[in-house]
């Protein structure tokens, strides 16, 4: 589903990774656990392809659902407009359900919603279109405890990559934690 | 408290009220030109006709309300609220500020009449401008709006001199009323819909700058109309002497001046949205057809209401409006793809250089057809 080989990233004269590697199979749900700076996010967004300048390989699905750790969401739009428009991009539908509880937000500028809230919208974007492979930079960031469960739930039926400070959180939908150390 | 509001409010509004300013500016050099109207017979028209004065009254404060409103809640303006509580300094300052947004009405009478004149102009402009940004939420604003139209009404009524009072009155209500209510949230209308990505792209686009830069977006139609006027004055003289070479002439700088303005929000939202565009594997051919629809679809609209408003009022061919609409969204692609391109340089001089290359390209191409 997702691999990785060999990379190495480096942001001017600082090197983010060394030559990191890891293979992540279908149904399997793989937590990045690390202390800031260690890597993690800029990982993240070479899987997403947001950055591209490394050097390595990564192969990886032709549909990812991706959730920034700051979502990139423009204040301008309603949270409906956002969804619609990431479901338009993605060409996929917007799923009826309403797992995390943004029914009430679509109608809400997103510059208004609260920072849990712009997760959920967030977290809800990255699930459209039923994408193979998740990539989540902490998702639990600013969310109360049923948004926290129901994204648990929903994590628990994917194949993911997940960056998370949280323990308690990686402990329950992890079937592998990969430490990542300081370079 | 100065640099403080100068530093928030002042920011957000030196943004919005510089294009608006570029093109009463522009407009200004052209209706005010040596041979031109004289600023004392314009202001002399107001005075003595109710409808002129209701006009220029209307226009100037749909043009300079976005420019006000950015007083009230540009984003700093949420941690000066809580610094300054009901401060009375505050809201002179902020009365201060919106009354800068005036400096053409000022500017106008300044010239066409007397001292006491444009400071009543800017008093009454500030109360106008600041009650009409949050009218809709407000009854009191709206109010006070009424009681501004009144005192303009009258006008001749009241020396400028006892002018002053009431509108410095209703100036400092305003603007109370404005910050007191600017950060309420209100209902928007749906803008982006499920469509195909170039589409839903470009519509997130135009939803930016409906709802944040309006401003942009009514300079733009104020500079297309300027130049619709200018030619309505040249197909008048000779209606039939090769009308659309003409208008594609007289209309390159206007549109192209147009697409420029319109250009920032969309390439603001683009940059903003750039993560999620790479996430879903957006092709670049899709974004840039994206930002192509997004300025083309207002600035030709603007250039064919321009345009036909000319052609009718100077019996000239409507093949005119056609001609001009093709012609718009032909400058608008170049400017779409030149704005993307002098982005990526990070240098705002760039991107001004190559429009006005652009400009002066399609105005010297029509000349030579």
């Amino acid at each position: 589903m997702l691999n990785i080989r060999n990379v190495t990233k480096w942001f001017g004269s600082r090197r983010v990774l060394d030559g990191f590697s890891l293979d992540v199979a279908r149904g399997e749900r793989v937590v990045l656990l690390g202390e800031n700076g260690c890597g993690k996010s800029t990982l993240l967004q070479l899987v997403t392809g947001v950055l591209d300048a490394f050097e390595g390989s990564i192969r990886v699905p032709d549909a990812i659902g991706y959730a920034p750790e700051k979502p990139d969401m423009p204040d301008h739009l309603l949270a409906g407009e956002w969804l619609d428009l990431v479901a338009s991009l993605k060409r996929a539908r917007l799923d009826d359900g309403d797992e995390l509880s943004v029914r009430a937000l679509l109608g809400r500028k997103i510059g208004a919603l609260s920072l849990g809230q712009r997760q959920r919208v967030s977290l809800v974007a990255a699930f459209t279109g039923a994408p193979p492979l998740l990539v989540l930079d902490e998702p639990t960031n600013a969310l109360d405890d049923a948004s926290r469960a129901r994204v648990t739930d929903r994590l628990l039926r994917s194949t993911a990559l997940v960056a998370t400070h949280d323990r308690d959180f990686a402990d329950r939908i992890a079937t592998r934690i990969v430490r990542m150390g300081e370079v | 408290m100065v640099r403080i509001v100068a530093a928030t409010s002042g920011r957000a509004v030196l943004a919005r009220a510089v294009p608006l300013f570029g093109a009463i500016g522009i407009g200004a050099a052209i209706v005010f030109a040596a041979n031109g109207l004289r600023a004392a017979v314009a202001v002399r028209a107001m005075h003595e006709s109710l409808g002129v004065r209701a006009a220029i009254w209307i226009v100037w404060i749909a043009l300079a309300t976005p420019a006000t409103s950015a007083a009230f809640d540009a984003p700093g303006t949420r941690t000066l609220r809580s610094i300054a509580r009901k401060s009375a300094a505050l809201v002179a300052c902020v009365v201060a500020l919106v009354a800068l947004v005036q400096a053409p009405m000022v500017a106008l009478f300044a010239r066409g009449d007397r001292a006491p004149a444009a400071v009543a102009v800017a008093l009454l402009g500030t109360a106008a401008c600041a009650a009409a940004s949050v009218a809709w939420r407000s009854r009191r604003a709206l109010a006070i709006l009424a009681g501004t139209c009144a005192v303009v009404a009258i006008d001749r009524a009241l020396p400028p001199l006892v002018a002053i009072a009431p509108a410095a009155l209703l100036a400092w209500h305003a603007v109370r009323e404005a910050w007191r209510s600017a950060l309420e949230e209100r209902p928007s209308t749906r803008i982006v819909r499920r469509a195909p990505p170039a589409i839903a792209l470009a519509m997130a686009y135009v939803a930016r700058m409906i709802r944040d830069a309006r401003g942009r977006l009514q300079s733009s139609a104020l500079v297309t109309s300027l130049g619709g006027g200018v030619l309505a004055l040249s197909l008048r003289n000779d209606p039939d002497a090769r009308p659309v070479q003409r208008a594609l002439v007289v209309l390159a700088l206007p549109i192209s001046t147009a697409c420029a303005l319109l250009a920032a929000p969309a390439i603001e939202t683009e940059a903003r949205i750039t993560p999620t565009l790479r996430a879903t594997r957006t092709k670049p051919l899709t974004v840039a057809l994206a930002m192509i629809l997004a300025i083309a679809a207002p600035s030709t609209a603007f250039a064919g209401t321009a345009s036909a408003v000319a052609a009718v009022a100077s019996s000239a061919p409507q093949t005119v409006t056609i001609a001009t609409m093709a012609w718009a969204a032909i400058i608008a692609s170049s400017i779409a793809l030149w704005a993307r391109r002098a982005s990526r340089a990070r240098r705002s001089s760039t991107f001004l250089v190559g429009t006005i290359v652009i400009a002066s390209a399609f105005t010297a191409a029509a000349a030579s057809c």
